[in-house]
């Protein structure tokens, strides 16, 4: 029994996160625990991210991968891979619960306090092993603050773009520009180094 | 109607793909693309660079025991799904083909037709095999989860409170029970899952069902019907401020309230 579940385990860290999430459609928890492991780290980083708190992050985390079991079929590879798939889960409920729980000024003393923090001599000083990873805050890096800070403001807190306005007493169309700049800007990273997009 | 054209279109294309629309402009943005099925890529392009922000983030390792739990649940709603399914009469592609051979095969070749439908049933054992190995795979995945709460347990907050918040509780057995093992494994105290084993086995028309009882009475927190193996139940039902778990028998679909003396029981 155990060669038998070490096989299986082998098997599954072999297979791609499209086959696994298809086996997961069809019930195969084991295929949905390959997939947990290889994606809950990102996942909870994220979450972690937006709600700013472990416990939130936690149950955050604990629902999106829930519906992953769940709703396995509803994933559509065309519409990108199986992590952006979860992460968009991660992110649109994240910010659903923020929205919801009326906790923006926890939200807003929180990127106060954290403001420092966000600097990028800091912010990306850590080392990353996903080249992916890499990638993107290199390209991250190349943006100029105040375009970096209204991207965040906007994905990460959750914040519409006229209440980025009102926070930052910046014209709407500035915020707008900003935003507009800072994700060409995020192209143009990829596009200069003839890099795809990561998916 | 929306007043969104093109132009409003590309001033608000990069905040659309960052979730920062009022919830107004988004209903309007939306329309629009519904109407203009062309500018979709153009979105979804755009969409593609500001999902990358999620990767950006400063790693955070989940704790173990989210792993735990989840996999419990996934685990416990996966054995319930497959005991349904198991429970389900043989596909009644069966039993309309044995109705057609019966009325279409003359007798002399009703021996051949006997034998496929031999080779057929084989099949289907092989394949019933296959499925009690993956239970099997299931139940030892359950006994590792359960051993490594145990294994969490610190011993300072009683002899079943893990160090993670995670706590086991041994479900005392009465009556046709008594001869059956369960357990509720609690996690962070209000979530749990209910593992039995050896349950009595129950009339078609009966079930199992797990209450969570507290100040306010029994809430409804679960079915379940006894299996070869261990069988786990998701206990729907928050365990704060609860005193008591208990299962009883019920009629087949459950009951509002319970209708029998509880065949197990544990004190929270």
């Amino acid at each position: 029994m155990i060669e038998m579940m070490a096989n299986n385990s082998k098997k599954y860290l072999s297979l791609a996160d499209e086959d696994l999430i298809s086996m997961v459609g069809g019930e195969d928890p084991d295929a949905f625990a390959a997939l947990y492991d290889r994606h809950s780290r990102a996942a909870f980083s994220l979450g972690y991210r937006i709600m700013g708190q472990r416990q939130t992050a936690e149950d955050l985390v604990q629902e999106v991968f829930l519906k992953v079991w769940r709703s396995a079929n509803s994933y559509r590879a065309g519409r990108g891979s199986v992590r952006t798939w979860i992460l968009s889960i991660v992110h649109h409920r994240g910010i659903d619960q923020l929205r919801a729980t009326a906790s923006r000024q926890r939200t807003k003393d929180r990127f106060e306090a954290s403001a420092e923090k966000s600097q990028p001599s800091e912010a990306f000083a850590e080392t990353w092993r996903n080249s992916q990873r890499d990638q993107v805050r290199e390209a991250l890096k190349t943006l100029p603050e105040e375009q970096l800070k209204i991207l965040e403001l906007a994905y990460f807190s959750g914040y519409t773009h006229v209440e980025i306005s009102k926070l930052m007493n910046l014209p709407l169309g500035t915020v707008k520009g900003r935003m507009r700049l800072g994700l060409k800007k995020m192209r143009d990273y990829f596009d200069s180094r003839d890099v795809a997009v990561p998916r | 109607m929306t007043d969104m054209n093109r132009g409003k279109f590309d001033d608000l294309k990069d905040a659309y793909a960052l979730g920062a629309l009022p919830e107004d402009e988004h209903r309007d943005f939306e329309a629009y693309l519904q109407a203009h099925p062309e500018s979709q890529s153009e979105v979804e392009d755009i969409a593609s660079i500001a999902a990358l922000l999620a990767i950006s983030p400063a790693g955070q390792e989940p704790p173990k025991r989210l792993r735990r739990s989840v996999m419990a649940m996934v685990n416990a709603e996966s054995a319930n799904s497959r005991q349904e399914r198991r429970q389900a009469s043989p596909p009644s592609s069966w039993r309309a083909s044995l109705d057609r051979l019966r009325d279409a095969f003359p007798a002399r070749i009703a021996l051949g037709a006997a034998a496929a439908l031999v080779v057929g049933l084989l099949s289907w054992n092989v394949l019933l095999q296959s499925e009690v190995q993956t239970l099997d795979g299931q139940n030892s995945e359950l006994q590792a989860e359960i051993e490594a709460a145990r294994a969490g347990a610190d011993g300072t907050g009683g002899a079943d409170a893990g160090a993670d918040g995670s706590r086991i509780l041994a479900m005392q057995a009465e009556g046709e029970a008594s001869g059956s093992d369960a357990e509720v494994m609690a996690f962070e105290g209000d979530r749990a899952v209910l593992v039995a084993q050896n349950m009595p086995t129950l009339p078609d028309d009966q079930t199992f069902q797990i209450w969570v009882i507290d100040d306010g009475g029994a809430q409804p927190s679960g079915l379940f019907q006894p299996g070869e193996g261990p069988v786990a139940t998701v206990v729907e039902q928050s365990l704060e401020g609860a005193e008591t778990v208990a299962v009883t028998v019920e009629p087949s679909g459950g009951s509002p309230q319970p209708t029998t003396d509880p065949m197990l029981s544990a004190q929270l």
